[in-house]
């Protein structure tokens, strides 16, 4: 017995310690996997695109200290799957993802599938005369346009670090919610970046569809695009969270960024109205921060030609119509700023990369 | 029947012993030492950084051994990839042990017996996740043990042991397809308490030890330097598991 006891003793000595491992797989190339869905497979060359520099962004993404959180990266040339690659875990090819603030896109886009459907006549009217019900005594709010919200110029002090979690608690109507905060500019004016705009134009879709802005997605986007596996959150009170929120396949993602080449166009079908796609994604303001143009909630590229859809995680989805090119980045969703890499690295190269 | 004897013995143990008088004892302890976190539904990497802990239990012994347990540690943590350590990990348990004597020698004696642990284990880590918290929580049944070994008149060295066996434990989804958390109070314990799920080892292993170095002041107190190491590992059947290594050396204070 006693020549076990120093043993005995020692044991909890022995303890050592938790390895890191890194947060990617190890890098395997970027060809597109061969899987039943609607896009067909190509390759860089076929596509004329330069390997190398699409190898250089597919590498950025596999690396343990640069864009650490990536699940995700696709490139689409001339309406084919031509990259691809899930650098943090195989299975994320078929798994739904919030795009965050990309979802402010998604909405954008539906706002253009309700104008083709003359379900709003023009982006000039007033939210109050959509929903007067829910405005408070505030006169001047009742000038707010349609416009106004898709260009983040209500007026009203929303503010994404206080607001969104109060709109997402609140049990009430969400709408009135946000109107009721206070007007700190007249609207029309400043943009102002924020949550609560996208979420009073989900409100202006309810009520002019008749339906729920997920449900209005539903049958006038993703049915038509044939994109199955889909979430969209809502608030306590119904309405679809205009701003964020919507979950999406990284190859599903990639259809909405090819609708948007084909200026609204799937399959032969206008989807989209085209005027007002082109006016959504061209300057019509700049960012009351950091001063970046900015459309219908798309960020505008002007040196690339292009424009993009942004959501938290350093999520994109970019589109350059004179290169005929669509990039899906998607990553995890709910990541601090600080540990997230702004994607345009990722732009450049791919850009660069067709010929 | 089988399934039932098990935590019969635990609910009926102290009731065998009843007949002379025991000895009754409190013990406070409070303790710092290193926590490591591997929350693979998180990221693979590890969040090290310092623990403090508090713990308070009363021991009654006779021949037999009996004691309840709780303790509260709380950590800030990082990965190499932050500057600031702004995880916070925050750990409950209570535990219920009934140890017989099993061996019994000149300086030294085992005892080992069933222990029930109810243990929550909640993480936030802001800087990778800001919008939901992490658990791993557990209601267990399994075994304790202890070796001790006088070494003088008033010193003596304990080695203690608890290896959970029967586990329910709680884990979240890897995939959350809520962008944020409920997070009222109700909302808060609601989560902790989701997907909850039957599992032995496979599912929740964990392993404590501590070496206990005690001198007696007099009849009434004494104290203790204790070292302990914990480890545990819990996986629901979806999801990925998360791991936690814990050193601690903290102080003891025995008072009756």
């Amino acid at each position: 017995m006693k020549k076990y006891i120093p043993l005995l003793l020692a044991l909890p000595f022995f303890a050592g310690c938790l390895k890191d491992e890194p947060f990617k797989l190890e890098y395997n190339g970027f060809e597109p996997q061969a899987i039943q869905d609607d896009w067909q497979l190509s390759t860089p060359e076929a596509e004329n695109m330069d390997r190398d520099l699409l190898e250089q962004a597919y590498k950025l993404v596999y690396s343990d200290t640069r864009y650490t959180r990536a699940r995700s990266l696709l490139v689409f040339r001339n309406g084919k799957l031509v990259a691809e690659a899930y650098p943090n875990d195989p299975d994320d090819i078929d798994a739904i993802d919030n795009i965050q603030s990309a979802t402010k896109s998604i909405t954008s886009i539906l706002t253009g599938i309700a104008i083709h459907e003359q379900l709003i006549d023009s982006t000039v009217e007033k939210l109050y005369d959509i929903y007067p019900e829910d405005f408070d005594t505030d006169l001047e709010k009742r000038s707010i346009t349609i416009d106004d919200a898709l260009t983040m110029r209500t007026g009203l002090k929303y503010d994404n670090g206080t607001h969104t979690l109060e709109l997402y608690q609140n049990e009430g109507n969400s709408v009135q919610y946000i109107l009721s905060l206070d007007r700190i500019y007249p609207s029309g004016t400043v943009m102002n970046y924020n949550d609560g705009a996208p979420h009073l134009i989900s409100r202006v879709i309810e009520k002019k569809a008749g339906m729920s802005e997920s449900e209005y997605a539903k049958t006038h986007l993703f049915d038509p695009l044939n994109i199955k596996d889909w979430k969209w959150e809502a608030a306590k009170d119904g309405t679809t969270f205009g701003a964020f929120s919507l979950f999406l396949k990284p190859r599903d993602f990639g259809k909405l960024g090819q609708l948007l080449l084909q200026q609204g166009q799937w399959q032969g079908e206008i989807l989209v109205d085209p005027a007002y796609l082109a006016r959504a994604t061209s300057t019509l303001v700049s960012a009351h921060q950091g001063g970046q143009p900015y459309g219908y909630y798309f960020w505008i590229l002007p040196a690339m030609g292009g424009y993009y859809a942004s959501g938290h995680g350093g999520q994109f989805l970019l589109v350059v119509p004179d290169k005929d090119l669509v990039v899906v980045y998607t990553a995890w969703p709910y990541t601090s700023g600080e540990f997230f890499d702004r994607g345009f690295e990722l732009m450049t190269l791919i850009g660069e990369a067709c010929k | 029947m089988k399934k039932l004897i098990f935590p019969l013995i635990v609910l009926i143990s102290p009731l065998l012993t009843a007949q002379e008088p025991p000895s009754i004892k409190s013990c406070l302890e409070i303790s710092v030492g290193n926590n490591q976190n591997k929350e693979q539904n998180l990221h693979r990497k590890v969040h090290r950084g310092l623990l403090a802990g508090l713990d308070y239990s009363r021991f009654r012994t006779k021949t037999s051994h009996s004691f309840y347990a709780f303790g509260l540690r709380y950590s800030r943590l990082k990965t190499g990839y932050e500057d600031v350590s702004k995880t916070a990990d925050i750990q409950l348990y209570g535990e219920y042990a009934y140890q017989y004597l099993v061996a019994d020698g000149e300086k030294s004696q085992i005892f080992l017996g069933p222990a029930v642990r109810l243990q929550y284990k909640v993480s936030f880590y802001p800087n990778w996740d800001e919008s939901h918290l992490y658990w791993a929580n557990g209601l267990s049944l399994g075994f304790r043990g202890m070796f001790s070994h006088r070494l003088s008149e008033k010193r003596s060295l304990a080695l203690d042991l608890a290896v959970p066996v029967f586990s329910v434990l709680s884990r979240p989804k890897a995939e959350r397809l809520n962008k944020i958390d409920e997070v009222s109070v109700s909302g808060i314990l609601s989560s902790l308490h989701t997907n909850p799920e039957a599992g032995t080892w496979n599912r929740n292993f964990f392993l404590h030890t501590g070496l206990s170095y005690l001198f007696h002041l007099n009849d009434h107190t004494s104290q203790a330097l204790h070292f302990s190491v914990s480890y545990g590992r819990m996986k629901a059947k979806e999801g990925l598991p998360a791991q936690n290594l814990m050193y601690s050396l903290g102080y003891k204070f025995y008072f009756k």
